[in-house]
């Protein structure tokens, strides 16, 4: 196995995807290098392929062509090492933020953990001190579906924080939020990223691209009707 | 990479914690779950009281009945020894059931019978017994069971007797044969019968049966036994499977439940989606979703035993409706155990990503 504080967190060659042969690719050709401890901002208008992108960096979806390299590792070799590279790498910070909403923040981000064996006492201390970095910790009681659209954000880049993965991919995580809630949304990858993880963060909010070590952009395919 | 997982004790737990997190829809659920487990067990009790009630009737008018019959061999034997109990001493009444025939089939010459058909329009299910010197025959086994009435039920035969709507269910019976109740009121017997029933008054009863058994000396392989108030669905799991009405309701209450955890399931395919970026495998998320639906069903599964062994106290009857306890508690056990699988079916449905995007409603 690949050293990984040797190599690239993920390198994408060549990758194309095609949703409808009729309407063309929605990526076409990417080569993208991304390194831990950095946070890259995929920056692009709303249907230019940032999700698509990110879907198939983060191992959502293969690609109709070319290969990614996750920690030095190739994906999709096998649909159960995508599978293990999918659940040891990589956290999520979604736009809808994907949570469950009938449980606590604090069940929440404590998932991450129990995910990887930890027992709960363990889970929850973790959950608890991911909480206190992004100023969670007075709404860890609450119910996901009590507490606003920024509040969400911030306790799913949480759950990132405590899940202890390598890779955080971010979709949009503030496409929802006032400028007061993005702003301590970015500040909180910003922290994931100086913590070590490679972060990706696909947005066309300014504010978000401002925070980034590096922007790529992200044009609309010019084949695509 | 690695492949560490849940904790299965952690595992447990967020099952528990999942379906505590929302009362109403898991006690809902629950509450569907039961009724449905229960339904048919209601109806099966509801049955068996009726006929409680009605044999208790009859024991208040004091009278007992004997069923001779030939049950490994299901051979026939004479009817003769039987109708003769017709007008002695302590005997309400005697009638015998003869074999069964092709409805084509003409009567044999020289038959004495008179034949009267158990189906058409001349019978009459009596629901008490007829008084003494009434012609009437005494139902039981098969041909109540085809009639549609309880065993110990009463056909009245003669020139007054009115149709029988039961009679024309014609899924309940063979339409190639046709049952011949042999009226020993009117007639000497010369043939064989299938089963003989003789109704004593309760104090002549045990004398009676002896007497019985004497008549029918020469055939010891005939047994010889009071009616009891239990159908033959209710005996055992496995023969009220094979009845049809039965089986229906088990059919049903299994695609009742399984459409309830569909729906429950299909509405969080989001949530299920959550525990997959997290990092929970495909399997243990399926083992979080069969989690859920197992508790639930083997809740309803316990409170449904727990209300058939209730109702069977309360009914009083307690052969009866302990098997039919038995009964409900079976087929809610089988149901728990084969539908939570069901669970799994939000994970096949869609792809990680399109899960993802939608919302928990």
């Amino acid at each position: 196995m690949s050293d990984p504080e040797q190599v690239d967190a993920i390198k994408a060659e060549h990758v194309s995807h095609v949703y409808d042969r009729r309407i063309g690719p929605v990526i076409a050709d990417v080569d993208a290098t991304f390194g831990f401890g950095t946070l890259v901002a995929l920056w692009g208008p709303s249907g230019s392929g940032k999700s698509t992108l990110l879907s198939l960096i983060g191992l959502l979806m293969a690609p109709t062509s070319g290969t990614v390299t996750v920690a030095g590792q190739p994906a999709w070799t096998s649909s159960a090492d995508t599978r293990r590279l999918r659940a040891s790498m990589f956290a999520w910070v979604l736009q809808n933020s994907a949570c469950l909403e009938s449980r606590s923040a604090l069940d929440n981000v404590a998932m991450g953990p129990l995910a990887e064996g930890a027992r709960r006492h363990d889970a929850t201390r973790r959950a608890l001190q991911a909480l206190e970095v992004v100023g969670l910790t007075e709404r860890a009681a609450s119910k996901a579906v009590e507490l606003s659209g920024g509040e969400l954000q911030r306790m799913t880049v949480a759950r990132a924080l405590a899940a202890d993965k390598r890779i955080v991919l971010a979709d949009e995580p503030t496409g929802q939020l006032d400028a007061k809630s993005s702003a301590m949304v970015a500040d909180a990858l910003r922290t994931l990223a100086e913590a070590g993880r490679c972060v990706i963060v696909a947005t066309h909010d300014q504010a978000v691209s401002d925070r980034c070590d590096d922007v790529i952009p992200v044009a609309a395919n010019p084949t695509q009707p | 990479m690695n492949d560490r997982c849940w904790h299965p004790r952690e595992l447990l737990r967020e099952v528990f914690a999942n379906l505590a997190a929302r009362p109403y829809r898991t006690t809902a659920v629950l509450v569907i779950v039961v009724c449905v487990f229960v339904a048919p067990a209601v109806a099966e009790l509801a049955s068996a009281h009726s006929t409680t009630r009605q044999l208790a009737a009859l024991t208040a008018r004091g009278y007992t009945t004997v069923e001779v019959a030939q049950i490994r061999t299901g051979q026939s034997f004479p009817a003769l020894p039987c109708v003769r109990f017709n007008g002695q001493l302590g005997v309400v009444a005697a009638g015998a059931i003869g074999t069964p025939v092709t409805t084509q089939t003409a009567s044999d010459p020289g038959n004495t019978f008179d034949e009267v058909p158990a189906y058409g329009d001349i019978t009459e299910v009596l629901s008490a017994s007829p008084e003494p010197g009434t012609p009437g025959l005494i139902l039981a086994g098969e041909l109540a069971s085809e009639l549609g009435v309880t065993t110990g039920s009463y056909l009245k035969t003669g020139p007054h007797a009115t149709p029988v709507a039961a009679v024309d269910d014609l899924a309940k019976r063979d339409p190639l044969l046709g049952r011949l109740v042999l009226d020993p009121q009117t007639a000497t017997p010369a043939t064989a019968i299938q089963a003989c029933f003789v109704q004593f008054h309760s104090g002549a009863a045990v004398q009676g049966i002896q007497t019985l058994q004497a008549a029918y000396a020469a055939y010891p392989a005939l047994t010889f036994s009071f009616l009891v108030p239990h159908s033959a669905n209710t005996t055992s799991p496995a023969s009220a499977w094979a009845n049809r009405q039965s089986r229906y309701a088990w059919i049903a209450a299994g695609l009742v439940v399984a459409v309830v955890l569909v729906i429950l399931l299909a509405r969080r395919r989001h949530e299920l989606g959550v525990y997959q970026i997290t990092g929970t495998p495909v399997v243990q998320t399926a083992l979080l979703a069969v989690g859920e639906t197992l508790t639930i069903t083997w809740a309803a599964a316990l409170s449904a035993a727990v209300w058939a062994a209730v109702a069977a106290v309360y009914n009083g009857d307690t052969f009866n409706a302990y098997h039919i306890a038995l009964n409900a508690t079976a087929r809610a056990a089988l149901l728990a155990a084969m539908i939570p699988p069901i669970g799994l079916t939000p994970l096949l449905r869609k792809n990680l990503t399109k899960a993802l995007r939608e919302r928990t409603s």
